[in-house]
This record gives C-alpha cells, sequence and structure tokens, in this order.
C-alpha cells in the first residue's frame, strides 16, 4: 500500500478549513459546512425518535431512510473528494492499485476529524471492514440518550457502503460525471454494496465496526 | 464561454452536469451545474501550470500554499484551488457574482493562463485590475 496517511491528514489538516464570508468551505470541489455533531445527531436520532414513538413498525423504515441519506451523501463527499484537485495533487500520486482509492479516502475522513476510522479488512471488489473509534454519532448518542438497543451510526455506516459503490461499482477511477443518474444506477444495481454495523460503542461495544458486502444474488 | 451557451440546458439541470465545454488554446474549461445561482468552473491543461500563472494568481488574492497545490481566494469573488503539476484548477465562485460574471472570471484566468503557457515559465505576466 503506497498510501501515506500521515502526510494526507497534515496536509488537510494544515489548509485551515474554514468558513468564508458565505459561512461555506469550498475545498475538494464540494461546499463544506461546519457545524456542531451534535447538532446532526439531534436531528438524526430526533427522526428515528419520533417514527418510532409514532409506530415502532416504522423503525426500520427509519433506519432505511437515514442510511439513503448517509448513501447521498457519500457519493457526492467522498466521490467529490476523489475527483478534486486536492486529491489530484496529494493522493492521486500515492495511488498504486484501486485499493488505494479506499485507504486514500479513509486517511482523508481521519482529516476532517469524523472520528478514528481504521481498515480491518478489504478483498477487492467484495468486502470492506472498517473499525470506528470516537464516533461522534455513537458518543453523541450516549450522551442524550440511555444505552442502544441497535446500532446508531447511520451516517458512518452508510458512508462505507457508499465509498465501496464509488471504488468498486461506481468506478470512481474513471472520474465519471456524479449525476443523479449515476447515482441510481449505481446504487439501484443488485449487486451493489451495503452496510451494517457489527459493532456499536452505543450499544456498548468498545467500538464500532461495519462491514461491508455486495448485496446477495 | 457565453451565459447563453448552457443555459437552457441550466433550467433542467442537476448538481454536477456537465454544461459547456469551451477551450480557450491550450486551456479546456468545463462547465458544470452547481446550483441555481453559481456554476462550478473545471481548467485543465495537458501540461503543467508556469510558475507565472500562480505569480497573477498571487497579485488578485490571498495564496494558501501546500506542498502539491495551492489555493487562491478572491473574497467576494471566488477561490481557485490549483494542482499545478496535474495541470488543473477548479473555480468556485462566490454567490455574491452572477452568473455572468462568474463565466467572465473563468474566461479571464483560463486566457491568462493560455497566456502564461504561450509565453514560457520563465516569464511574468503583468498584474491586472479587478
Amino acid at each position: 500500500m503506497a498510501i501515506d496517511e500521515r502526510v494526507i491528514v497534515e496536509t488537510v489538516v494544515g489548509m485551515g478549513l474554514a468558513g468564508n464570508e458565505e459561512g461555506l468551505i469550498p475545498a475538494f470541489g464540494l461546499y463544506l459546512t461546519n457545524h456542531y455533531a451534535d447538532f446532526y445527531n439531534r436531528i438524526s436520532f430526533g427522526v428515528l425518535g419520533a417514527l418510532v414513538r409514532e409506530n415502532p413498525e416504522l423503525t426500520e423504515d427509519a433506519i432505511a431512510l437515514l442510511t439513503e441519506a448517509a448513501h447521498v451523501c457519500a457519493f457526492h463527499t467522498f466521490g467529490g473528494i476523489m475527483a478534486s484537485v486536492e486529491w489530484d495533487a496529494l493522493v492521486q500520486p500515492m495511488i498504486e492499485s484501486r485499493e488505494d482509492w479506499v485507504f486514500g479516502m479513509m486517511a482523508v475522513v481521519n482529516a476532517f476529524g469524523w472520528g478514528r476510522f481504521r481498515v480491518a479488512e478489504l478483498s477487492p471488489g467484495e468486502r470492506l471492514v472498517v473499525e470506528l473509534r470516537d464516533s461522534y454519532e455513537s458518543s453523541g448518542y450516549l450522551e442524550s440518550y440511555p444505552r442502544a438497543d441497535g446500532p446508531r451510526c447511520f451516517l458512518a455506516n452508510g458512508g462505507m457502503a457508499g465509498l465501496m459503490n464509488l471504488v468498486y461499482q461506481g468506478d470512481i477511477t474513471r472520474r465519471p460525471a456524479l449525476t443523479e443518474e449515476l447515482y441510481r444506477e449505481v446504487f439501484s444495481h443488485p449487486r451493489s454494496f451495503r452496510s451494517r454495523e457489527r459493532l456499536c460503542a452505543a450499544q456498548g461495544d468498545s467500538h464500532c465496526e461495519f462491514v461491508v458486502e455486495r448485496m446477495p444474488q | 464561454m457565453t451565459l447563453d451557451a448552457g443555459q437552457d440546458r441550466r433550467s433542467f439541470a442537476s448538481y454536477g452536469q456537465v454544461l459547456d465545454v469551451v477551450d480557450v488554446g491550450r486551456v479546456r474549461i468545463t462547465r458544470r451545474y452547481s446550483c441555481i445561482r453559481r456554476d462550478q468552473y473545471e481548467i485543465v491543461t495537458n501540461e503543467p501550470f508556469p510558475p507565472a500563472f500562480r505569480d497573477w494568481l498571487a497579485s488578485r488574492g490571498e495564496v494558501r500554499e501546500r506542498p502539491s497545490f495551492y489555493v487562491i481566494d478572491v473574497p467576494g469573488a471566488f477561490q481557485l484551488t490549483v494542482a499545478p503539476r496535474a495541470g488543473r484548477a477548479i473555480l468556485m465562485p462566490r454567490l455574491a457574482t452572477d452568473l455572468t460574471g462568474q463565466a467572465k472570471a473563468a474566461r479571464e484566468i483560463a486566457e491568462t493562463l493560455d497566456h502564461a503557457l504561450d509565453q514560457g515559465s520563465c516569464l511574468a505576466i503583468t498584474p491586472q485590475a479587478g
């Protein structure tokens, strides 16, 4: 593996990502925002709680909605980053294989401070296992609610599926236009990737862990 | 590049969709739909950007330099992220500018870059107003 995570993290952190006079952060070809993790958590867990209170049978639907939001987010955010000028200059020269796209993206994510992600296993084109420590979703959940009866890192979970879909299903290495049509094509494919959070700190595990695999035939 | 060129496509465009592609000498500009008030411009050449181009940009705004790329921020106008060795830059306009002004800024940058490529990297470019 040629990816030097330390160099990537130091460079991204040193970019001084901060809001401009519009309140946005133009970086990686995207308009990023900086807000409290608790703000996202409140909305995310609030949606889940509201739907479950309305009808407990809606639990799976609520989780599906939050996961779909994560898929869309990953498609545009991770896809945009991997198509960006910054990626071209910083990460691309380190890339020697398709798998390096996964490791490179993980390094950028770690620089953003969304938690400490680590690839535990990567079977090219088939399976990804990622460990996550200090997840802002699980730690945020435990700050406001009792121990969960199931995993709660909906954004990180969908994000990992999105990453594998971009690299192995949508072939981001060819730099396709990140359009709605491509999103539907990639994520609706019967063999596209889905992720499940096997371990979650919100339910008492030591850390969070995601297993990403293709949907069964 | 004119605003009219992609106007019809713009009415029905979704995020990331290519609106038009224009060559300015050796520089290619690709305009993509970003939102109803803003497009994004990719500026690409088949060769590295010359240092003189960076010097000209530095006369326009604050430069944030990293080892492999740099960012020029012109408050109220745009941010330009440049990977000089890859020959690629992304112009992200501010909302304070209208679509015509955004296209004009992209064209001016492309023309200056093309001129810098013609002149070679050892010649300075006279800073322009604006």
